[in-house]
């Protein structure tokens, strides 16, 4: 019986180093989408709008400050402005083209179909993060999801690790506790994990 | 104080198993060599496990957020909604909370004057009824599924040609709440030369309104206020179980008991068959068989100087009723005598019994009358006798299942009518045999309006557009009756029109709508005096006693889970253990201890009962102490087999076959019963017997006397254990909990609401009976004194939050560990399943996911609560102290910048308490409620002699009787 245990276990090993040495140039935990940057069905570019334009994250993603998940905001909000504006130059019409994807904004409005985004920052079904709680705290959008306002297409900036959540909320604690005041971020497993 | 959970435990013959769980470890198994087919599954293995941490997971997920942006909605945020429980015919206020557009929990109304914010049982199971798979999902026409413009054509044809000929048209409910849509039945009856209403409950108390309508000319049932009385005699009524409005009345109730309020403590008296959950909270009870109930009304009655004894009392209940009779005279005006057999002649002496002590006006309220049983058996006799003339040519039948409940006579008469609709949810009974089906919605989509007691009316808002092709009753009604108005539209006419007149408080309907919408109910105005007092001495109306020796007495009754068996096929009310016996899954004979001693009857032995002349059915048995003689009762509510989800397996055995309604009510066949027993054994799934807690002193009570005389006497004389383990740290919180036992009647509605909150599973009656239930809260169940009078306690148990646990020491992994603020916490994403913790925890409170327990279907999921993790298999739970609403409650007090307010962070348990009973909150606030209780002399630790102190106190129960001592003596069979 030892003899078959320790046969079996160089197998397992066996195959597993083989496919270790077959994913080694990729050395990432499991659960790192850190550099996930998926394209989009409409080419929505944060760089012109929150970086140039300078419209605040709030604007659109108003979940973010009442509840648990910030969202992506409804086609409604999209069309406050490009009911008319529908190219960079402006509202002049004739000036330039119609942009395209205005032009795919406007056509899922028409039909009734919603937008079906690809989504990027995702947590596992066991974690209750909850965007309200962070936000009102004054932690900045860019901590978690990098310089959103120069990407032309988002990528996910960080590994969003439970090891990258603990380590800010020990820093900031002690942050506080140095000040004087009372710790404010939970390192209770059950604050997350219910 | 010797207590025992069980009649096996008292006699010795539970065997104490060493090991928790019992099966054999599967060790020595039989080994080969090593093949070569073996290397390369193995290094395949290999290979999938390095490919699966070598690979990033790429499922793309996709996020499609709203077209249009929803005013007021904001995916993530609960939203939350008054409306009224359908669940019973009780009407209680409900709070429902919706998560992105379906309900998720319901609790009860804080504002609503009946309730104040409890739920029972069956009415935290609701949610259940809306996400069932097995609904009706379309109209059907003979048979065939088809749309509604076809099916309202053909009702069109049908009904001009019964108006056409002056035919006859009966609609058959069950008591309707909603005075809008009985104003719409009557509309719709109105174009019909011959068109009747008749109501009934399964469960009836029509006795009562014949009574009033021979006493004051007033065809009503009472509302009765528990909450005035100091004395209250019941007499074979569940009132704080099953009849009429637990909740509500659980709720009055519970504000009398306990010895510090402003008020006295009450005193209850409890005259009854077989015990019941009012039995089991009373200060003293009485066994009573069925046929005794009416002599001993008389002795009752005679004894308070009206009419005379009719002689044929036992002694000791003739004592007995002359005793009561002199206390109950001590309490005129604040007493209250409460029968439940449906029995005209009972009744007629209840109603002279409450006069004479002055009651009327005062704990039985007759200017505002209740409204939550409105059947008329009478009147359904009549029905009965017309369909089986033939004379009938249409009946609809309304939030009713008659072809189940009433007796045969109702389904073969039901038979000759030509036109049989009903507008039931499911393919039920009466469903399957009729020729049109109209399903309307359920009460969680659809607006209505109820008035469980005149002058409180409320309203019932949809929490969701409905899942399926159903359409309201009140739409229906509408439509064969010519009208197109939508249900809201019709109801805010009616209220317009009826409603807000009645109310002299706010001057502008809308505002008035809003109002009650927002609210929840109303009060009325209007107080009329009713008439006075008529004397009826008729006893010619008494029953003759046609109990034999040799043979006994049937007693027919609801369990507190199961009511009148509408909620069958919810299994979350099936797999509620039974407050008193704790079964599951399952209804049963239950048999005295010395009649199954007589008898040579054993519990889990199967039986054979007939009543004369009807048909005889085999039950198991279950010897229930406490229990009268000649008495052997069975549940209703079971056996039922249509509109039951797919690979339902049909749960216990019918008895609706064995009532009546020969003397005008519906009532159980006094006829002689006969009981034999049958060869087998049937399994049982209890959830007694199960972590015997080695009879350590596990509740605590007190008479009345002694303690008002000297309260700190309560104190427990046991110290906590010493502890080798120091302080916990404590941040800004400390969470504890307190459970007065005077008021926690042992209604189960904590344990329903904590399993819908936490997302439970239900494992099935085979789990159960391997002690693998997954409830995180139990009520255990004690029995102290003799077999044949026991007292009974009820203590709910749940994980105790203690500061040294025994469980965290042992998980390997961590996944158990302390909080912060108190709490012991599991976190099943590091639970890797040793099960070490279970097997360490004294109180035996924490569950095994043994299996995956599936919610596979699609509807069936969307019940599950978003805000709680779904445990997979292989991972411990237990209560949590609701940790999710703690957090919600922290969240939302930090983001507005201010403190936690006392009461604001609520576990399910407590917030769906009937009675008021669960106290918690944080103890570092010397304000709160919990610091308060804490400081009560009564207060004691379960085990607190282990020095692990827990974070969870009871209140000692206070008895309002002489003294605690047992009885120890036997009255005679």
């Amino acid at each position: 019986m030892r003899v078959r245990t320790v046969a079996l276990g160089g197998a397992v090993a066996f195959g597993a180093s083989l496919m270790i040495l077959a994913v080694s140039v990729d050395t990432k935990l499991l659960g790192d989408n850190s550099g996930y940057k998926p394209v989009q069905p409409i080419a929505y570019s944060h760089a012109l709008h929150a970086g140039e334009l300078k419209l605040d994250c709030l604007f659109c993603h108003t979940g973010a400050e009442q509840s648990r998940h910030a969202g992506i905001p409804p086609a409604s909000t999209c069309m406050k402005c490009h009911e008319t504006i529908l190219n960079k130059a402006g509202t002049k019409p004739g000036v330039s083209d119609p942009s395209p994807e205005i032009a795919k904004l406007a056509r899922a409005v028409k039909e009734g179909r919603p937008i079906e985004w690809v989504r990027i920052h995702r947590l596992p079904s066991h974690v209750d993060f909850p965007h309200s709680r962070h936000v009102n705290g004054g932690v900045a959008c860019q901590n978690c999801h990098g310089e959103i306002q120069g990407m032309e297409r988002v990528e996910q900036a960080l590994a969003l690790t439970m090891g990258e959540c603990l380590t800010c909320h020990r820093t900031e604690n002690q942050k506080l506790q140095l000040n004087g005041k009372a710790p404010m971020a939970p390192t209770d497993c059950s604050a997350c994990h219910h | 104080m010797h207590v025992w959970k069980s009649l096996g435990e008292r006699r010795g013959l539970i065997k104490k198993t060493k090991a928790e769980f019992s099966d054999e470890l599967p060790v020595g198994e039989s080994v080969r060599q090593i093949t070569r087919r073996d290397f390369f599954r193995f290094s395949g293995l290999g290979f999938a496990a390095g490919l699966a941490i070598g690979c990033k997971s790429k499922v793309v997920e996709k996020a499609m957020p709203y077209l249009n942006a929803q005013e007021g909605l904001t995916p993530g945020v609960a939203q939350w909604y008054a409306t009224t429980c359908q669940g019973c015919s009780a009407g209680c206020g409900v709070l429902a909370r919706s998560r992105d557009g379906r309900p998720v929990k319901l609790e009860g109304n804080p504002d609503h004057p009946l309730n104040r914010g409890g739920l029972c049982a069956i009415g935290q199971a609701q949610t259940r009824g809306l996400y069932d798979p097995s609904r009706l999902k379309q109209p059907r026409l003979q048979g065939q599924d088809c749309a509604w413009q076809a099916f309202d054509a053909d009702l069109a044809k049908r009904f001009a040609e019964i108006k056409g000929k002056g035919g006859k048209l009966r609609i058959l409910t069950g008591t309707l709440l909603s005075p809008t849509l009985k104003a719409t039945i009557h509309g719709f009856l109105g174009g019909f030369k011959d068109g009747k209403l008749i109501s009934y409950d399964a469960l009836s108390c029509a006795a009562i309104f014949a009574a009033y309508e021979q006493t004051h000319g007033l065809k009503v049932l009472p509302h009765y206020r528990l909450e005035e009385a100091e004395f209250i005699l019941g007499i074979e009524a569940d009132f704080l179980g099953t009849w009429i409005n637990p909740a509500g009345f659980t709720r009055a109730y519970a504000s009398r008991r306990g010895p510090d309020n402003s008020r006295p403590m009450s005193k209850h008296v409890q005259a009854e068959a077989c015990m019941s959950l009012t039995g089991s909270n009373a200060d003293e009870r009485l066994r009573l068989a069925p046929s005794e109930v009416v002599p001993f009304l008389e002795a009752l009655a005679s004894a308070l100087g009206s009419g005379k004894s009719g002689g044929d009392l036992r002694k000791e209940l003739s004592t007995k009723a002359n005793a009561l009779a002199h206390e109950l005279g001590e309490h005129r005006g604040s007493s209250l005598v409460l029968c439940g057999a449906n029995d005209l002649y009972a009744q007629l002496l209840t109603a002279r019994i409450n006069h004479l002590l002055g009651n009327e006006g005062h704990t039985v309220d007759l200017s505002h009358p209740s409204l939550q049983k409105q059947g008329d058996d009478r009147a359904l006799a009549g029905l009965i006798k017309e369909m089986g003339e033939g004379q009938i040519d249409a009946v609809i039948v309304v939030g009713a299942n008659p072809s189940y409940d009433l007796p045969e006579e109702f389904s073969s008469a039901f038979a000759k009518v030509p036109i049989r609709m009903s507008l039931g949810l499911t393919a039920d009974e009466t469903a399957v045999t009729c020729t049109h089906l109209a399903p309307d919605h359920h009460w969680l989509e659809t607006w209505s309006d109820a008035e469980p007691v005149a002058g409180t009316m409320s309203l019932v808002q949809p929490l969701t557009n409905p899942l399926f092709q159903t359409r309201a009753a009140l739409e229906s009604f509408l439509t064969w009756g010519g009208q197109s108005s939508s249900a809201l539209e019709h109801l805010r006419e009616h209220w317009r029109k009826e409603v807000f007149s009645r109310q002299k408080v706010v001057g502008d309907f809308g505002t008035f709508w809003d109002g009650v919408l927002q609210k929840g109910a109303v009060q009325l105005e209007g107080s009329p005096t009713p008439p006075a007092y008529r004397e009826d001495q008729n006893a010619s109306l008494r029953a003759r006693n046609e109990a034999k020796p040799g043979t006994y007495e049937l007693l027919l009754m609801a369990k507190v889970g199961m009511g009148d068996g509408r909620h069958a096929f919810n299994p979350w009310l099936q797999e509620l253990p039974d407050p008193i016996t704790k079964m599951t899954w399952d209804n049963y004979v239950s048999v005295s201890p010395a009649t199954a001693k007589g008898l040579g009857l054993e519990q889990g032995d199967l039986a054979a009962l007939r009543p004369q002349g009807l048909p005889e059915l085999t039950l198991p048995v279950v010897v229930q102490p406490g229990q009268d003689d000649r008495t052997l009762a069975v549940a209703l509510g079971y056996g039922r087999k249509e509109g039951a989800p797919k690979d339902w397996k049909t749960v216990g055995t019918n008895v609706y076959p064995w009532r009546h309604l020969a003397s005008g009510f519906l009532a159980a066949s006094s006829a002689a019963l006969q009981i034999r027993r049958v060869g087998g054994r049937a399994e049982l799934a209890a959830t007694q017997d199960h972590h015997s807690l080695e009879g350590r002193e596990l509740v605590r009570e007190m008479a009345l006397e002694p303690y008002l005389r000297d309260p700190a006497s309560a104190r427990p004389h046991e110290q906590p254990g010493p502890s080798v383990y120091g302080e916990h740290p404590h941040g800004k919180h400390r969470w504890a909990m307190v459970i007065d036992l005077n008021k926690c009647t042992g209604c189960s509605g904590c344990v329903i609401g904590c399993q819908v909150e936490n997302n439970i599973p239900v494992v099935g009656k085979e789990e159960v009976a391997k002690k693998r239930e997954m409830h995180w809260l139990r009520i255990d169940r004690y029995y102290e004194g003799s077999e044949a009078e026991p007292k009974v306690f009820h203590q709910p148990m749940m994980c105790q939050q203690c500061d040294n646990a025994p469980c965290e020491n042992v998980c390997p992994v961590l996944a158990t560990v302390h909080s912060e603020e108190g709490l012991n916490q599991q976190v099943y994403n590091r639970c890797v399943g040793t099960r070490y913790c279970a097997n360490n925890c004294p109180y035996k409170v924490r569950r095994f996911n043994w299996w995956e327990y599936p919610h596979n279907s699609e509807v069936e999921r969307l019940a599950l609560n978003p805000d709680v993790t779904v445990r997979s298999r292989g991972v411990m739970e237990k209560c949590s102290f609701c940790v999710q609403r703690l957090m919600t409650a922290k969240i939302q007090a930090k983001n507005e910048g201010r403190e936690l307010k006392d009461g604001e962070a609520q576990p399910a348990c407590m917030q769906s308490c009937p009675a008021q009973a669960i106290v918690f909150g944080d103890v570092q606030d010397p304000d709160s409620q919990i610091s308060h209780a804490m400081r009560d002399p009564k207060r004691f630790l379960v085990l607190g002699e282990l020095g692990i102190g827990p974070a969870v106190s009871y209140l000692t129960k206070i008895r309002n009787a002489d003294s605690t001592e047992a009885k120890g003596g036997h009255h005679g069979a």
